[in-house]
This record gives structure tokens, C-alpha cells and sequence, in this order.
């Protein structure tokens, strides 16, 4: 009996180890085009393969895990983990080389591989993904997509810029190709100005930035342009109801090794404007573009240039209360002329180097046209950044990776120029320079200490200086600063140190697997941000005024703890993830009662510091396999600000705890798409949160004749709750035959159901009986403002041509 | 409206299919037990005063309640005091008759409730009044638009030529008055003007009003609300024109006759004024600037500590007039806020006489017609 029994033990693993799946595995670039001739290697085995003129290549593997590891030359190795016979296809998406000198590694973003990287709170968007979300008016906007992830926020809904966990909108670094960019949006927050057909890919690290990053506390918005990889002329663009745009690929050379891209969008609808009596002196046009080139000199040397201009311009003819300056008529203009130097450099498949410089030169204006004449006061500040970066990769094995670098940071700032352009009774105004320089050197280590532990650690050490010329404004120690405790003013020569501050910002986060499906993640990160944007609002203009830290404006610095865990099941179809965090803030800004910064001397004596605090729990629920994929996120998230002071008017809150102008406690995010897998997608976006917090009068008072609201605290009471559904349709390709040319069409529907979901309450002394059934008897009129508070229908066509 | 903000709130409205600021019950989060203190000091006779109120919360209703037996004392930079006394209306103060500040000399004011708050302003100059040169308007049919009446309103804005002083910092206070002439000067609710006043009707139930025409000629003075202010940190020394005094909707045809008051004013009574224009103007918007608490110069030095909300305000004074032929603008006026409504003919159907706090049969100086 025994030896019958080990006889079909032996038959039955021979049986076992003789049955083999089949894989097959798909290479396609960023963009979603097929690579062909691509290398596959199973890694631990001796099967490997050459991509086809599809970009597939199948294999023949018995049950088990593997990882299949792809390389090609120009593009960084991907690897990824596959599970036989469960997933008998996979998908690989090669990014350049040069984007992808990873120090810490986020590839595929599959569920796999967030249950295995060791970073915690990163999120990754392809523009396939980004494509997929309906945005307003039919664009595409990364800015938008990213707000479907738990903790991030609009700042409004037609604002400048996101929250990232209750922070401002100024404490996000948002990059396009490693260069700053200080306006994001056009048209005050409606579009991100990033060029639709040059978006290559979005990486937000809201939690754990890697060391190689710095000078924003809140998060990284990583924005990297395309790529361009086409061997041959590629045009692709789109025409909307508000911009149109339009984007080409092609080699340059004929042995293709210089490659370009070029993409642009214009938006000069306003004509609509004068059919509408309310809209019909109002002026506002935009545009971008993106520029790339790629030279591959060689397999071991690559080069690349990006270049980004954005412009906004527009007016509205209502009286312009900018103080002192006399005018009517108010245009606005802001323009960013970005650009990206690299040069990477691999001697070996284990080695990387890479080298970059940036600029970035961001430039608001306001004018102020004369009545009955054809001059016109300006208006202009300007800031520059400059940054230089060398990295050094290097891999060992598939456990180890280290990585360090060095980078210097030059930020010019000129605050504000008034230029009278000849008009008597106005003095050209110039405000003093600010200059400072920021050294950093960090290093980065991930290792993979077994199959349960993982590490990705990090060092980052940065040392600031606010170099002059310039005058330093000293003020009595202890005492609250103002014109009065002004002590003395101290002028420094060209080159020389103002103030100075630095230290160490270490990065950690671990990943341990409790279970081969279950991993449980902790980080820590330190950030420090130099560079701070002031304005007396909830968000800012485009044209408030950026400020580095000197004597008096100490640098912010934030802690954040997180951890969480993420659980992925045997079917692999779903993935649940839990994360918590905290986040302490010290000397954020805030702004005294009534500051006024434009053209403003003493700035400091309108700012406050404090303390932040920042504390949350995100769950989420998220499918990428199947005809449907989506995403449930769940967010409690609260954020309060301490600013204490002796007296009303240097505090805030009479010094207590109160919300952050981005405390919004309730956040449930729903995002499903279906695609049939032919030629039609549908997606829905279901948005529930709690508003942000607005402030309620504590009163009314009498000035004159004038009932005025009372206003002793901030943020005492929250707008109603906010919901939204959104709805796309996109009819890909509709005849289904394989043409060079190939059209979309997207239907959107923003705001499904017409929400009036309000941005602001705002109240007004009563002016008239009027109302009276909404206003009773109250002294003062109130109004909901709402941004989009009907249905926004668009329609767009998006086309390719390869 | 914070105008900065506005072209893309434009735009937005574009698309849609509904108004983009809706009026909603005002709501409240009432604190109670701070004092509201408005003052000025000027160099014009009659034209100082303090008004003192108190915030307080009666079920859950809020009042401001006029302070009463308050001791009011002015004192200048040469320790001259000169006591307050208390005006007809409840809560008012006002010095002497012959009250008039210097400019150039400082002046403080303390006042002392009954309650024991012992209120004190700090020692201030009085700034030099500076001239206007000239005053002028511009009308413009759809001067702004107006979210209470979801359309652009026509207005003229009123504008000065000031010949600034060089070399110091100026800050100026416009604040507008206007004559216009009146025909009615009665209105009874339910019921009829007899013998000089209202008669209640019972048969007039339905009937919401009837006005009555003035016997005379009549001019009627009344405050244009709201303020400008204006520095001259860009134009120092300059003459400045085009410095907006203020703006009157165009609501009627006519005669119109508007006194320009500028304050020269110090840079704290500035700040506070421009606050005051956020909070009464400047709330709306995409971008509107956070509200702040209306703390003026004043400050409750007692144990009490109680909070006070206000300003006293040093101005010296200049007054200039202009005439205006509304009729003459070519523009089309505001639709009438209310129908007039005169008894129906009768040998009976009185007229009402021109008298009145704000009316006067004789012709302000200025009125050109």
C-alpha cells in the first residue's frame, strides 16, 4: 500500500510539474504604441524572447510566480510580477531612459505592485488613465485626474492649484520635467496648462517623497513631458468647445537618433463672450505649448531638451480697487517659459548618470489702461529659478539600489515694478530684488531585505541662503512685528548672506509582508520649503506674490508619519488599501487682518506664522483588471491651524485651534469605467465630500451709515456638503479597421445632475428691500456662490495620425 | 467683488444655465459683548462725534444697544481735555459747538462706561487737509453689474484732481452726499395724509400706500453709502487726477447735486477704512480677501478687557460740489424701486409740505437749475 501510494505521489507531481500555461506578453511605449524587438527575460529561468512586429511575444511557463523583466535600448528595464495560469496576459509599458533614473522605483502601477513596493503614498497616472476621467469641457487635466486620489482636493473648484491633505496650495512642488511651475492652471484653475498631447506621465508623492526631492511640504506633483519614440511622423490633437490642440512626433534625422515633439494649444473662444450681455466686455485667451527633443547618441549616451511656454491673458472692465493706482479697467496677464536639459548617461545596465539643468521664469502682469487715452500703467513681478542636478544610480542585483546626488537652487525673485508709462501723477515703483541659493545633497537606498521586508530609505541635507544685495528690516525680539517695533535696517552688498537656515530631512518607509497578500506599510518623511506664495485669500491669483524666507520669515518645515496596509486577494482583481497619517506643520504662514501685499515694502509686518496639524484615514478599493476597473476612496481628513498673538489683530482666532481653509473631514470618491473592448468606453466619476470651511459674521457693527458685518474668527462654519457625478462616453475608432488615421469621439457631462455646489458665502450690507423672502430681517444679504451649478455638456474629437 | 477673481467666474457663466451667485438666508454665528465704537475728530465745527453700542444677544436675537451715561473726553497733545457730552440720539456724543481740531496737533479720546470699560485711542495727528483741484464725472450705462438685480447698472463716478503734498505719506477718505428734488413728500400706509399726517382707513385695506406731492418745491440730502479710499504711495507729490470719490446709480432724470466730503487721514484710520470697503465690496469673487475683524484704534485698557470694534478717525476736511443734468447723460435710469402711487383725484387729495431732517423748500448751493 505504501508503494502504491508513493507511486502516484511521484506520478501525480511528475503530472503536476509537467502541466505549462501559456503567457503572453504585450510591450507598448507610454503613449500605447506597440514596441517591436523589445528583450524579454523570464528572470530565473532560461526562457526569453524578442518582442514581434505586434509587440508580443508568448511563452510556455508551468504554475508559479515570475518576474519578467524587459529592456530595450533608450528605455529604462521594467519588471514586473506575474502569477501562472491567473494572468495569462500582461501588459509592459516602457518609459525612456532619462525620465526614468529612478532612485526609488515606481513602476506598472497594477495592484501587484502596490502590495510589494516599499514607498507608501504615491500615486501614478499614464495618460491612458488621465485620458479616461471626463474633465470639464472635455480636456484632458492632470490636475484633475489626480484629485480622484484620497487626500487630494481641489482648491476650489475653479482655483490655482490642489490640496494635498489639508495643506495650501503653495506647499505642492509641481514639476514638469524637473523645472518648477508656479501657475499651474489657465483661465484661474479651470485647465492645468500642461499641453493635452505632450503629458507623458504624473507622479503625486503625497506622503514619503523620495530624498531627491525637496523644498514643498505638502507633496510632489511630477509631471514629465512625452517622450517622443516615433520612428515616423506622428500628429495627433483634438478641437473643443474651449481650446483646440495639436501635437506631431518624428524623427529629425535619418537615422533617427534625433527625435522631436512639439505639441500646442490655443484657446481663443472668448469671442463667445459678447452673445452673452453679462459676459460681453469680458477678454480672456490662452494658450501653451511643449517642445522635446530626444538625440540618442549612442547606447550609453542620451540627450534631451524640453522646452514649456504657457500664457493666459484677460480682462474684465469693472472698477480695479488695486490700491492706489488709478483705472477702470483691469487685464491680467502671466506667462511661464520653462525648460530641461539632460543628459543620461549609462555605462552599464547596472549604472546610471544623469545630468539636468532647469529654468524656470514665470512672469504675471496686470495693466491698468487709461481712460480716453491710449496708454496704460503696468504692472509686473517676476520670479526665476534656476536648478542644477547630478544623480548617480546604481542597482545591484534585484535587492539593492542606491542612488545620490547633488542639486543648487537659485531662486531671483523681483517682488513688483509699477511703470507709470508717462502718465503724471504716478512714481515708477521697483520693489528690491530677493535672491537666494539652495544646496542639496541627498542619497537614497531601497533594499529588498528578504521576501517580506523591504526598505526605501533616505537622506536629504539641504542649506539655505538669502544672499543680497539688499536691506534687512530687524524688529524687536519677543515682540509682535510690526512698523512700530522696526529697530534698525541693515544693507547687505552683492553676494553676502541675509539670513540663513538648513538641516536634515530623513526619509524612510518600509514595506513587511504580515502575509504573501497582505503588507504593511510605514514612512516618515522631514520637508522644509523656502519659497512661500503670499496672498490674503483662499487661494491665490496667478498674480500674488511669491516671497523666499528671510530674517523674519522663517522657513516651514513639516513631519508626516504614515502607515497603512494593503491587501490584495487571491483573485488579484481587487486591492484594498488603509493608510493613516499625521502631520505637523511649524511656521506656516498666515496673514494679519486686512495685509495687502501688492507692492508692499514691509510684507513681514502683514504675516503671521503658526502651527499646523494634519491627521487622517484613507481606505480605498481599487480594480484594474476586466472590462470594468475603477476605484473607491474613502477619506477622514482634518487639518487646524494655531496662530497665536496678544491681540486681535496679531493672532488669529484669538489664538485658539481652528480648520484649515482645506479642512474637509469626509471625502468618498467613486470612479468606475467600462470598456466593452472594442470601440466604446464609459466612465462615471461620483464625487461626496464635505465642504470647506467659510466664515460666518459673529455680528453686524454701524459705520456710518453702513451696517458691516462682524468677522472676530475664521472658518467658523463649513459650506453644505459637496457632490457631483460626472459621465464620459468615448466612441474610440469607431469603423474598427486599422487606419494610419484614427478619430475619437468623447461626450462628457460634468456635473451630472446639476449640483449647485456652492464655492463661497459671501455677505453684502442690505442695499435694497428687495429678497426679502430669502433675506427676512437681517441687516445683511448673503449669497451662495457656485461655480458650476448646471450640467456641462461638451463634446471634443481627438485624433491620431501614425 | 474682488475683480482679479472675476473673468474666470465670467467665463464659468458662460456655460451656464443658471445664475452663478444665489441670494440665501443669511447665517450667523453670534458672539455677544463687544462694544462697536464710530468716531471722528475734525477741524470743521458740528462735524465730530462718538457713537458708542453694545453687542448683546436677546433670544437669540442680536441688537446693538446704544451705550447710554458713558463719559466721553477728548485731550490733545498740549494735555488739553475738553469733556464730551451726550447728543440727542442715544449714544451719541459730540463736543462743544466750538470744537474744532488743529491739524498738526495729536489728539486721543477716552471714554468710560458705566459698565467700568475704560476705552482710550492713542494720541494721533490730525493731518493737514490737502485741496481738491477738481471734481468731475463719468457716466457709463452699465457702470458694474449687480448680482441683487442679475443685470449692469448704470452710474456715474464721481472723480477728484488732488495736487498731492511731496515727501509725506497722504491717505484720503471720500465720502459722497447728494441733493435731488423731491415731488412726493407723504406716504400713508392704509390710510390718508389729513391734516398733516396719516390717517389709518379701514377701507384701505387693499390699498399697500398713497403718496402725496409736496406742496412746494422740495430738495431732499441724503448719504451716498459707501466709501473710497486713496493713497498716495504711487503719487506722491503729484497732481493726481482721476482719484474715484465714489459712484451714484443713475435712478432717476433730473437735477443732481453731490458734495465730494475728502478726509485727509492718518494710516491707521487707511487700513481700516479699506477693510471696511472688503467687507462691504470686496466679499464676493472666485478670490475674495479673508474677512477680518474691524479693529480700529481703540482698545478697552480696564480689567474687563472687553473687546472693541471701531475706529476714531482724525479728519481734516474738504468739500467740494458738482452739479449734474441727469437728463443730459443720454442714459436710460434704473427702473423705479417702487410705484408711486398718488390718492386717487378728489377735491379733497391733499398736498404734503417740504419739512423734514433731510428736506428743505430752499435750493442747496450749487443747484444750477
Amino acid at each position: 500500500m505504501q508503494h502504491v501510494f508513493l507511486a502516484f505521489f511521484v506520478l501525480y507531481n511528475s503530472l503536476s510539474l509537467a502541466q505549462n500555461y501559456p503567457l503572453s506578453v504585450s510591450i507598448l511605449t507610454e503613449s500605447g504604441s506597440t514596441m517591436p524587438y523589445v528583450n524579454v527575460q523570464i528572470e530565473g529561468t532560461e526562457k526569453g524572447g524578442t518582442t514581434d512586429e505586434a509587440g508580443k511575444v508568448n511563452f510556455t511557463l508551468s504554475e508559479g510566480r515570475y518576474a519578467v523583466l524587459a529592456t530595450y535600448v533608450g528605455y529604462a528595464p521594467a519588471r514586473i510580477s506575474v502569477r501562472v495560469p491567473e494572468e495569462g496576459t500582461v501588459t509592459i509599458r516602457l518609459a525612456p531612459a532619462g525620465q526614468e533614473l529612478n532612485m526609488v522605483t515606481v513602476r506598472a502601477d497594477n495592484l501587484r505592485e502596490r502590495l510589494e513596493r516599499p514607498i507608501l503614498g504615491v500615486e501614478r497616472l499614464t495618460v491612458t488613465e488621465i485620458e479616461e476621467l471626463p474633465a470639464a469641457f472635455g480636456e484632458v487635466d492632470v490636475l484633475r485626474s489626480l484629485q480622484l486620489s484620497s487626500g487630494v482636493n481641489s482648491a476650489g473648484e475653479a482655483s490655482n492649484g490642489l490640496s494635498v491633505r489639508g495643506g495650501t496650495v503653495d506647499q505642492n512642488l509641481i514639476l514638469l520635467d524637473g523645472a518648477p511651475v508656479f501657475a499651474p492652471t489657465h483661465l484661474f484653475g479651470l485647465f492645468s496648462v500642461f499641453t493635452p498631447d505632450a503629458v507623458g506621465g504624473v507622479d503625486l508623492y503625497r506622503a514619503n517623497l523620495p530624498a531627491r526631492f525637496g523644498g514643498r511640504v505638502a507633496s510632489v506633483v511630477d509631471v514629465r513631458s512625452k517622450t517622443p519614440t516615433a520612428d515616423r511622423l506622428q500628429l495627433r490633437g483634438g478641437i473643443g468647445i474651449v481650446s483646440s490642440h495639436l501635437g506631431l512626433e518624428t524623427p529629425l534625422t535619418a537615422d533617427k537618433r534625433l527625435k522631436l515633439l512639439a505639441a500646442g494649444r490655443l484657446g481663443l473662444n472668448d469671442f463667445a463672450f459678447k452673445f452673452v450681455d453679462r459676459l460681453k466686455k469680458t477678454r480672456s485667451r490662452f494658450g501653451d505649448g511643449t517642445l522635446r527633443l530626444r538625440y540618442t547618441a549612442n547606447q550609453q549616451n542620451i540627450f534631451s531638451f524640453s522646452g514649456f511656454y504657457s500664457r493666459d491673458f484677460y480682462q474684465v472692465d469693472l472698477i480695479n480697487r488695486l490700491a492706489g493706482v488709478v483705472s477702470e479697467v483691469n487685464q491680467q496677464q502671466y506667462a511661464t517659459l520653462n525648460s530641461t536639459l539632460d543628459w543620461l548617461h549609462t555605462p552599464n545596465d547596472r549604472t546610471g548618470l544623469r545630468l539636468r539643468l532647469t529654468h524656470s521664469d514665470y512672469r504675471p502682469e496686470v495693466y491698468f489702461p487709461q481712460p480716453d487715452s491710449d496708454r496704460r500703467v503696468e504692472y509686473d513681478s517676476r520670479i526665476r529659478q534656476a536648478g542644477g542636478e547630478i544623480a548617480i544610480n546604481y542597482r545591484s542585483g534585484d535587492r539593492h539600489r542606491l542612488s545620490g546626488g547633488a542639486q543648487l537652487t537659485g531662486y531671483r525673485i523681483d517682488p513688483g515694478n509699477l511703470r507709470p508709462a508717462g502718465l503724471a501723477g504716478l512714481n515708477p515703483v521697483a520693489l528690491p530684488r530677493e535672491q537666494a541659493v539652495e544646496v542639496s545633497g541627498f542619497i537614497e537606498y531601497e533594499w529588498t531585505v528578504n521576501d517580506r521586508l523591504s526598505l526605501s530609505t533616505g537622506l536629504r541635507y539641504t542649506h539655505y541662503w538669502q544672499l543680497g544685495p539688499g536691506e534687512q528690516r530687524r524688529y524687536t525680539a519677543g515682540e509682535v512685528v510690526t512698523s512700530e517695533s522696526l529697530t534698525d535696517t541693515k544693507t547687505f552688498g552683492s553676494g553676502h548672506t541675509m539670513a540663513e537656515y538648513g538641516g536634515l530631512e530623513p526619509r524612510i518607509s518600509l514595506n513587511y509582508a504580515l502575509h504573501p497578500r497582505l503588507s504593511w506599510k510605514a514612512a516618515y518623511a522631514r520637508n522644509r520649503q523656502y519659497l512661500q506664495n503670499i496672498y490674503n485669500a483662499t487661494t491665490p491669483l496667478p498674480s500674488s506674490r511669491w516671497k523666499v524666507s528671510d530674517n523674519v520669515i522663517r522657513p516651514q518645515r513639516a513631519d508626516l508619519w504614515s502607515s497603512g496596509f494593503f491587501w490584495l486577494p487571491a483573485s488579484e482583481r481587487y486591492g484594498y488599501s488603509l493608510q493613516a497619517y499625521y502631520r505637523k506643520t511649524t511656521d506656516v504662514l498666515e496673514y494679519r487682518p486686512g495685509a495687502d501685499f501688492f507692492l508692499a515694502q514691509e510684507v513681514e509686518t502683514d504675516l503671521l506664522q503658526g502651527t499646523g496639524t494634519a491627521y487622517g484615514l484613507e481606505a480605498g478599493i481599487s480594480r484594474k483588471q476586466g472590462r470594468v476597473t475603477g476605484e473607491i476612496n474613502y477619506a477622514y481628513a482634518r487639518t487646524f491651524t494655531r496662530v497665536p498673538g496678544p491681540t486681535l489683530a496679531t493672532s488669529v482666532n484669538r489664538g485658539e485651534r481652528y480648520p484649515g481653509y482645506f479642512d474637509q473631514p469626509h471625502t468618498a470618491n467613486f470612479h468606475v469605467v467600462y470598456d466593452n473592448g472594442k470601440s466604446h468606453r464609459f466612465g462615471f466619476n461620483l464625487v461626496v465630500q464635505s465642504n470647506r470651511p467659510y466664515s460666518a459674521p459673529n455680528g453686524t457693527l454701524i459705520v456710518g451709515d453702513q451696517r458691516v458685518p462682524v468677522f472676530l474668527e475664521r472658518n467658523n462654519a463649513r459650506l453644505p456638503v459637496y457632490h457631483r457625478l460626472d459621465f464620459n462616453w468615448t466612441i474610440h475608432n469607431a469603423s474598427l479597421k486599422k487606419r494610419r488615421w484614427v478619430g475619437d469621439w468623447t461626450f462628457t457631462v460634468y456635473n451630472l445632475y446639476g449640483r449647485n455646489n456652492a464655492h463661497n458665502i459671501y455677505y453684502l450690507p442690505r442695499q435694497t428691500r428687495r429678497l426679502n423672502n430669502v433675506f427676512g430681517s437681517s441687516p445683511l444679504e448673503s449669497y451662495r456662490l457656485t461655480i458650476f451649478g448646471a450640467p456641462i455638456l461638451s463634446l471634443s474629437y481627438q485624433f491620431k495620425f501614425e | 467683488m474682488n475683480t482679479a477673481a472675476l473673468p474666470a467666474l465670467l467665463l464659468l457663466c458662460l456655460f451656464l444655465t443658471g445664475a452663478c451667485t444665489d441670494p440665501i438666508h443669511p447665517n450667523f454665528v453670534f458672539e455677544e459683548g463687544f462694544l462697536v465704537v464710530d468716531g471722528r475728530i475734525t477741524d470743521q465745527p458740528g462735524k465730530s462725534f462718538v457713537s458708542i453700542r453694545r453687542n448683546v444677544l436677546l433670544y437669540e436675537n442680536y441688537r446693538l444697544v446704544a451705550v447710554e451715561g458713558a463719559r466721553v473726553t477728548s485731550r490733545d497733545d498740549l494735555g488739553e481735555t475738553v469733556e464730551w457730552v451726550s447728543d440727542d440720539t442715544v449714544g451719541y456724543f459730540r463736543p462743544p459747538d466750538d470744537f474744532t481740531a488743529m491739524p498738526g496737533r495729536q489728539y486721543a479720546i477716552t471714554i468710560a462706561t458705566t459698565e467700568g470699560e475704560l476705552i482710550e485711542s492713542p494720541l494721533q495727528a490730525l493731518p493737514p487737509p490737502v485741496s481738491i483741484r477738481d471734481v468731475d464725472y463719468r457716466f457709463d450705462q452699465e457702470a458694474y453689474f449687480s448680482e441683487l438685480r442679475d443685470r449692469f447698472v448704470p452710474a456715474l463716478t464721481f472723480y477728484t484732481t488732488v495736487a498731492d503734498p511731496p515727501d509725506v505719506p497722504n491717505y484720503f477718505l471720500y465720502r459722497l452726499r447728494k441733493w435731488e428734488r423731491q415731488s412726493i413728500c407723504a406716504t400713508c400706509t392704509q390710510g390718508r395724509y389729513r391734516g398733516g399726517v396719516c390717517v389709518e382707513d379701514p377701507n384701505l385695506r387693499n390699498v399697500a400706500y398713497y403718496d402725496y406731492l409736496c406742496s412746494t418745491t422740495c430738495w431732499e440730502e441724503s448719504r451716498v453709502p459707501g466709501r473710497r479710499v486713496f493713497r498716495d504711495e504711487f503719487s506722491d507729490g503729484t497732481l493726481t487726477e482721476g482719484i474715484e470719490a465714489g459712484r451714484i446709480d443713475l435712478d432717476r432724470s433730473g437735477g443732481l447735486l453731490v458734495e465730494i466730503e475728502q478726509a485727509s487721514i492718518n494710516s491707521s484710520t487707511y487700513d481700516f477704512s479699506r477693510n471696511l470697503l472688503d467687507l462691504t465690496e470686496g466679499g464676493g469673487g472666485l478670490n475674495a480677501p479673508l474677512p477680518a475683524p474691524l479693529i480700529g484704534n481703540l482698545v478697552d485698557k480696564s480689567a474687563w478687557s472687553t473687546t472693541v470694534l471701531g475706529n476714531l478717525s482724525l479728519e481734516s476736511l474738504t468739500v467740494a460740489r458738482i452739479f449734474v443734468d441727469r437728463s443730459e447723460l443720454g442714459g436710460t435710469p434704473l427702473p423705479p424701486e417702487r410705484r408711486v402711487n398718488l390718492e386717487p383725484a378728489g377735491p379733497d387729495r391733499p398736498t404734503a409740505p417740504c419739512e423734514g431732517a433731510n428736506r428743505s423748500p430752499i435750493a442747496p448751493d450749487g443747484w444750477l437749475e
